[in-house]
């Protein structure tokens, strides 16, 4: 009787064929990407930086990538006839990297070839960067932003710089120190026995802003990095000079003064040192940030019921209206490159500190760090990841996570206290 | 034989003992008899302006004045009213949220402090306010113990 | 080649159909038929007729009018009228006893034939119906043997389809029909595709890319080709990436033949991310 009823429902279902069957999936693993970067091919006296080295350590740094260590690979192919497939699937590579250097008449010359290991073909074509002794991480950089763009899509930001304030303690010192983003190459831009805080890049990664303690007062300067000349743009003794930000075309400079009674938000035109009135309340109004367009300016006010939120005030109109409502604390909103998101300091009732990501045109509220007493968030030029400051056994260190809160990071601690990131443009 | 001695630490006791019971009665209590006799403690000994407390507390996020930092700050009002010494109020916070609210808040605090010493009769030319946000801890910990001692305002002579 | 394909599974079907469906036919034709009845010889229904020749009444005995001849010559006449008729009747009473004796030998002979006819008859008789009763056996227990042999192939059979069944619902949820457990199947590969998924940080909800698999009966992947792309290139390669990494999909050996070839020897696979926080 089975029998019967099977073939009757076959038969029913039977004539329904041309369509094929289709699967959906909505979720997946998200793991980082395993990449097998295998030393170059060079013969040569030993070179002051190891390329490759440096290539496996930006693409984990990205949090996108997990690079497969040399220790575990099967082979070292040095050209694309040297390849077995099988050698990279055991290990579960997915893509493979490739590379040589030579030295030509004292410039370096780094060639490099990318494979998809799944799909056995080639990615990339043999690609060469090349420099001086000097730029050896560079070049190394350049490649790391060249694969990571080929294989995600977005531009790469192995070459970008960070600033950030270091801070020692007995005795009290504070430091402004410029590095790569990966905090190799680091130096000193300012020291000081009195602090520094909020420093921030120009959009062409020429200037740098801050505030500085070092005549007792605060005041703020503007540096130029390559040059290292600098100068006072503020003068406002028994005021707050504080929290400055460069509006995108860079002629500007909003910053808090105190100078009318309370703090406020001003506009300063660096061409004809006029300051603008931007706000106009009895309550706190501190931390502007611009629009990507800049017309407008972002800031952090108390002026509801004494709790700290996000406003918005449009400059032409002066129309000001609150853009944070999830939480009892926002702060320090800066915007993300695409205008889409609004990155913040956030406290929930009961919770702590930390880092979120507000969209703009939902009003929906991402947490995404997950470490206690999270600040001073610097989204990447990419807009694919941001570095903040928080603390671990007791330092402040600098962490980084992606905007989709996949991936989390921590930088390498220094020997001071670190806060304070200011992530540079592309340059 | 009273001997001055004798009358000193007698009166010293009489105001350690008013003193006393001040501190564990209810502190809605007007602490004025307490400041009043600080005077003649210094005039006996010699004057220590270090026994003035210099810093005021302050509670999480708000910048009001405690009953506790009102009584100090009359002191310091006192002692400023009758010289014309001038003062640096330094406001700070601790570390929690972020560091230019931070630096509002503290000079929030500053102000409130300065606000209220104008309003003892202290000449407001006298008193300069800055904040240093959460830039100058003397608490290095990362609790509440740490976090109370860090919002203060320093009156600096 | 697709569209053969295609044709070539109604087809197979029909004809699955129409087999199963003679079967059935057949077994039903063998259930229900009664079971044959012995052959009942025709016997000659005749009753024996004993032809008893119809005596002739006994000549009626004149009654004997002792006349005295002396009297009359009428009487002498009648006398010797009377003389003649019973000679005449003594005759004709000899001509009917021979005749009597005749036509009993005959009806003997009549008998003894019959007699003889019926003997043979029923001999005859016996043996076809000897004969016919070992044809009915035999035929009975061919029939037996068939039905026998019916019945135990219809016994292996079912258990088959039992075992078959319970190894499905080991495996599955539901029941045996066809579409849910391809279904279930469909779960497993798509469970494994998911395990193999990274989506690039460039993938956003509501992406879509569909993807069409080429399988071998093995599980092994032969053909992975973008037929909707999502628009980022990122996230077709992810896709495609994911699907490629599995290789060979375990499960689908395990798959019987008519549900591989109707779902999964070539198949669409959708990405759309709904989960991500962008």
């Amino acid at each position: 009787m089975k029998r019967f009823v099977l073939l009757f429902i076959v038969l029913l279902t039977g004539y329904a064929q041309a369509q094929l069957t289709n699967i959906t999936i909505s979720k997946g693993v998200d793991n980082p990407t395993r990449i097998a970067v295998v030393p170059f091919n060079y013969s040569g006296p030993k070179l002051a930086e190891d390329i490759p080295e440096i290539i496996r350590n930006d693409l984990n740094f990205s949090g996108q990538f997990e690079s497969i260590s040399v220790d575990k690979m099967i082979s070292y192919p040095q050209s694309e006839a040297e390849i077995r497939y099988r050698d990279w699937k055991m290990i579960n590579a997915e893509y493979l990297l490739i590379g040589g250097i030579t030295l030509q008449s004292g410039r370096y010359i780094a060639t490099y070839e990318l494979f998809d290991v799944a799909q056995q073909k080639r990615v990339l074509i043999k690609n060469s960067v090349e420099g001086s002794d000097a730029q050896l991480r560079d070049m190394a950089h350049r490649i790391s932003d060249k694969v990571y763009e080929t294989i995600t899509g977005i531009r790469g930001i192995f070459s970008t710089k960070i600033v950030y304030v270091e801070a020692f303690q007995k005795p009290a010192k504070y430091r402004l120190m410029l590095s790569d983003v990966d905090g190799a190459r680091s130096r000193a831009l300012l020291e000081s026995k009195q602090p520094i805080l909020s420093p921030v890049w120009s959009a062409d990664g020429t200037r740098i802003a801050y505030v500085s303690f070092e005549t007792n007062d605060p005041f703020i300067y503007v540096q130029n990095i390559a040059t290292g000349r600098r100068e006072q743009v503020t003068n406002f003794k028994g005021s707050l000079n504080g929290a400055p930000a460069f509006s995108p075309d860079g002629q500007k400079l909003a910053l808090v003064l105190s100078k009318d009674g309370n703090p406020e938000i001003y506009v300063l035109d660096l061409a004809t040192r006029v300051f603008t009135r931007v706000t106009n309340h009895f309550a706190i109004d501190t931390e502007p940030s611009w629009t990507a367009d800049g017309s407008g300016i972002f800031f952090t006010s108390d002026r509801a019921a004494s709790k700290a939120q996000i406003y918005k005030v449009t400059l032409a109109t002066g129309q000001t209206e609150r853009v944070t409502f999830d939480g009892e604390y926002n702060a320090r909103g800066r915007v993300s490159p695409d205008g889409k998101s609004l990155i913040v300091v956030n406290r929930r009732e009961g919770d702590t500190y930390h880092i979120a990501a507000l969209d703009l045109k939902s009003g929906n509220l991402r947490v995404l760090t997950e470490t206690n007493l999270d600040e001073s968030p610097s989204i990447a030029p990419n807009g694919a990841m941001l570095m903040y400051a928080t603390s671990s056994g007791g330092k402040g260190i600098l962490a980084a996570v992606s905007l989709d809160a996949r991936t989390k990071v921590k930088l390498p601690s220094k020997q001071g206290d670190v806060r304070e990131p200011a992530w540079s443009p592309f340059f | 034989m009273i001997t001055k001695a004798m009358k000193q630490g007698l009166t010293f006791a009489v105001v350690m003992a008013f003193l006393v019971g001040c501190s564990s009665s209810d502190s809605k209590k007007k602490p004025a008899p307490a400041p009043a006799p600080a005077p003649v403690v210094e005039k006996v000994e010699a004057p220590v302006v270090k026994q003035i407390a210099n810093v005021v507390y302050f509670e999480f996020d708000k910048y009001d004045l405690t009953p506790e930092s009102r009584a100090v700050l009359l002191a310091h009002a006192e002692k400023l009213k009758a010289s014309s010494v001038a003062v640096r109020l330094e406001g700070h916070a601790d570390e929690r949220g972020s560091r230019e609210y931070n630096m509002a808040l503290g000079e929030k605090r500053a102000k409130a402090v300065r606000d209220f010493l104008v309003l003892q009769g202290v000449k407001a030319a006298s008193l300069e306010t800055v904040s240093y946000g959460e830039e100058r801890p003397v608490a290095l910990g990362h609790d509440e113990a740490s976090w109370s001692q860090n919002r203060r305002v320093e009156v600096k002579y | 080649m697709k569209f053969e394909k295609l044709f070539s599974l109604p087809v197979f079907l029909s004809v699955f159909l129409h087999a199963a469906l003679l079967a059935i036919i057949i077994l039903r034709f063998d259930f229900f038929k009664k079971e044959p009845e012995p052959y009942q010889p025709h016997f000659v229904t005749a009753t024996l007729v004993d032809l008893k020749p119809k005596a002739k009444p006994a000549p009626q005995q004149v009654k004997e009018q002792v006349l005295d001849g002396k009297k009359d010559p009428e009487l002498k006449q009648v006398k010797q009228q009377q003389e003649q008729e019973q000679q005449e009747a003594e005759t004709k009473v000899q001509e009917q006893k021979v005749q009597e004796q005749k036509q009993k030998a005959e009806a003997k002979a009549r008998d003894e034939k019959i007699k003889a006819e019926k003997a043979k008859k029923e001999a005859d008789d016996k043996a076809k119906a000897e004969k016919q009763k070992k044809l009915e056996e035999d035929q009975k227990a061919q029939a037996e043997a068939e039905k026998k042999k019916k019945q135990e192939k219809q016994r292996r059979e079912e258990l088959k389809a039992l075992e078959a069944q319970m190894q499905k619902e080991e495996q599955m949820i539901s029941s045996t029909v066809d579409d849910v457990s391809s279904k279930s199947y469909e779960e497993l590969i798509a469970e494994r595709v998911r395990q193999n998924w990274n989506r690039p940080p460039s993938a956003r909800n509501g992406m879509t890319a569909v993807l069409e698999i080429s399988m071998l009966p093995t599980g092994q992947v032969t053909g992975v080709r973008v037929v909707k792309s999502s628009g980022d290139a990122p996230f077709d390669r992810a896709a495609e990436q994911a699907v490629r990494r599995v290789d060979r999909f375990e499960e689908v050996k395990n798959i019987p033949t008519a549900i591989f070839e109707k779902h999964f020897r070539q198949f669409l696979f959708t990405f759309r991310p709904e989960d991500l926080r962008q």
